[in-house]
């Protein structure tokens, strides 16, 4: 009788790990692989501090925009060490859109670039904050130098831009 | 208070996503459909007004989202607005200050393109008929149909919504404008990927997307339907549809010319033009090359001599900014053109023409608010007054519109904290 009870109770906590273990599985795959930041009035000044002496691109884009997503495979495709650590992605969308953002920066595989959401109630403060002489166009991408000057490229980035850029960066002494 | 809407927003989605992983595709609940719609782009997010709060929230014009409105012969305005996955009609007979208890237009939820591009449509008819027309947002990333439905009893009651593209295809029928002719017929214009999906079949490049239409010549009971307007429009932006005094109606529209340039085009629809072949006339020359999403459509209104007054956004090599300008269809050249703001924190450019009086309406950013602005011209454009701050809003805020009451006129704004305002401008 003990014995029984002692091997329903084992098959009842192997049972429990099992749930257990797939409800893990199922919360790792809706919750893993993204980390999208708040992009807020602040978040620049963070951005360029953290990778100040760095020459780095920040790409802004939208869900909304088709040749975004154009440039996303791109980005994808182009993806190297390099170019890693060199990017950040920001999404212009907003909060609202968080959970159909995670999924499309998984399914374009860019979620190992540093990436970022719009994040306030009038989003052109953002923009404002990013650049005041931006009109809103996307996609926006900035430029910058080692030396924390940048230059700003409105329509989707090509290849060979890219690459240009890349190679300049890395390959001049800084 | 911001923080308790920003975590319930924030809840939600990771909701939705679980259950769409537990469904699957295709699987999803209908009840739940309306409300997974998202938040859309430059329109008021979740209101911040006390009366909006909460699931027992009513639906109004000032709660839901991207309201359009018209005014009929006795004055009394419509408003149409998107909530919970319903087109909603309130009408209000003291120029905005009260609302009717509102009316589902559709009375099955469906998930609605509701940002500023993209919002339900009103047009009034003579013998108490209530037009209105907006997106339904079908599977797939920007994917819609046309959707439509009349009233035939000054919007007491509605027809069953139809969707109005024959072509289902799971692609983009979406950004539908909606006007009536002289003659009482009724169109509805929408931009259309499906030249665009034949193309990619067959690997070939197709500039932006096409632009179909429908026609109704029996108050909105039928439609003639899927006719091709043109090829090679811009893919998202809202087109702007209008009446001249005679009662003919053209199209002006964000065209993709060679070159991927993003200039404007205008022009008649007609029994002897139903469709524009080779490029189309263009309505301001701004030379604007992006392969980009401006996001950012024209609007038009026309004077007692059918001279065209258009406001537009461009950033080309020839202006920047929001642009002002007549197009005359006689010499086919553009005249008058000025620049409204140049400002890049300046957006959504306006214009309704009243007699000799011409108007235009934007949004510009300040640095800290919003601010809605006005410009005035009482000869034409021949000369402009200095531009009015109408208001200012530190949250949110949708696209400003015009409504006309007869020879009175109105700027109407939507916004986060304070609903649906009116400001008399005329």
């Amino acid at each position: 009788m003990a014995a029984l009870t002692k091997a329903s109770n084992l098959a009842f906590i192997t049972l429990k790990w099992c749930l257990s273990l797939i409800l893990l599985v199922i919360v790792s795959t809706v919750e893993a692989g993204v980390n999208l930041k708040p992009f807020e009035s602040t978040s620049l000044a963070s951005i360029e501090q953290t990778r100040q002496g760095e020459a780095f691109v920040m790409v802004l884009w939208s869900i909304e925009c088709p040749p975004c997503l154009k440039e996303l495979k791109l980005l994808s495709r182009l993806k190297d060490a390099n170019l890693l650590k060199r990017l950040v992605l920001v999404s212009t969308d907003g909060e609202d859109y968080r959970a159909e953002l995670e999924a499309l920066i998984k399914s374009e595989q860019v979620a190992d670039y540093e990436n970022w959401l719009f994040n306030d109630p009038l989003p052109e403060r953002l923009r404002y904050n990013i650049d005041p002489s931006w009109y809103g166009e996307l996609p926006r991408a900035y430029f910058y130098n080692a030396e924390g000057q940048r230059y700003a490229h409105s329509g989707i980035l090509t290849e060979a831009a890219l690459v240009a850029w890349l190679a300049q960066e890395t390959s001049s002494p800084k | 208070m911001k923080n308790t809407y920003k975590a319930v927003i924030l809840f939600l989605p990771r909701l939705a996503l679980v259950l769409a992983l537990l469904h699957q595709q295709g699987a999803a609940a209908a009840n739940a459909e309306g409300d997974k719609m998202k938040q859309g782009h430059g329109s008021v997010k979740q209101s911040l007004l006390v009366e909006c709060q909460g699931a027992t929230a009513l639906p109004s014009p000032h709660c839901g989202r991207t309201p359009s409105q018209a005014i009929d012969k006795q004055g009394k305005a419509y408003a149409v607005f998107s909530q919970h996955g319903h087109i909603y009609l309130a009408t209000s007979t003291d120029q905005g200050k009260t609302y009717s208890a509102p009316i589902a237009v559709n009375q099955r939820a469906e998930a609605i393109y509701d940002d500023g591009e993209n919002r339900p449509k009103i047009v009034l008819g003579d013998n108490n008929q209530v037009y209105v027309s907006w997106t339904h947002k079908t599977p797939g990333r920007y994917s819609g149909n046309v959707r439509f439905a009349r009233s035939t009893d000054g919007g007491n009651s509605f027809s069953a919504p139809i969707t109005i593209n024959k072509d289902k295809a799971v692609i983009s029928h979406r950004f539908d404008s909606m006007a009536l002719d002289g003659k009482g017929r009724l169109y509805l214009f929408w931009i259309d990927k499906r030249d665009k999906q034949a193309a990619e079949l067959t690997k070939q490049t197709y500039l932006g997307a096409s632009i179909y239409y429908a026609y109704s010549d029996d108050q909105g009971a039928s439609f003639q339907s899927d006719f091709k307007w043109v090829d090679n429009s811009c893919e998202c932006c809202r087109i702007a549809i209008a009446a001249d005094d005679q009662g003919e109606v053209a199209i002006l529209w964000r065209h993709v010319y060679p070159g991927s340039i993003r200039d404007h085009a205008i022009a008649y629809i007609s029994a002897e033009q139903t469709s524009i072949t080779g490029l189309p006339p263009i309505a301001a020359s701004d030379d604007w090359k992006i392969e980009g999403c401006p996001h950012h459509g024209p609007d038009l209104s026309f004077d007692g001599n059918n001279r065209a007054h258009m406001a537009w956004f461009t950033q080309g090599e020839k202006h920047k900014g929001l642009m002002y300008g007549q197009y005359d269809f006689a010499t086919q050249e553009t005249v008058l053109m000025t620049s409204i703001d140049s400002r890049p924190a300046a957006s959504r450019p306006q214009v309704q023409v009243i007699g000799k009086q011409v108007f235009l309406l934007w949004k510009r950013f300040n640095g800290e608010s919003m601010d809605l602005m006005l410009r005035r011209s009482d000869d034409l454009a021949q000369s402009w007054q200095a531009e009015e701050l109408i208001a200012s809003t530190f949250h949110g805020s949708d696209h400003p519109d015009f409504l006309r009451n007869g020879d009175q006129l109105f700027a109407t704004w939507h916004t986060q904290a304070d609903g649906l305002l009116w400001f008399r401008v005329r």
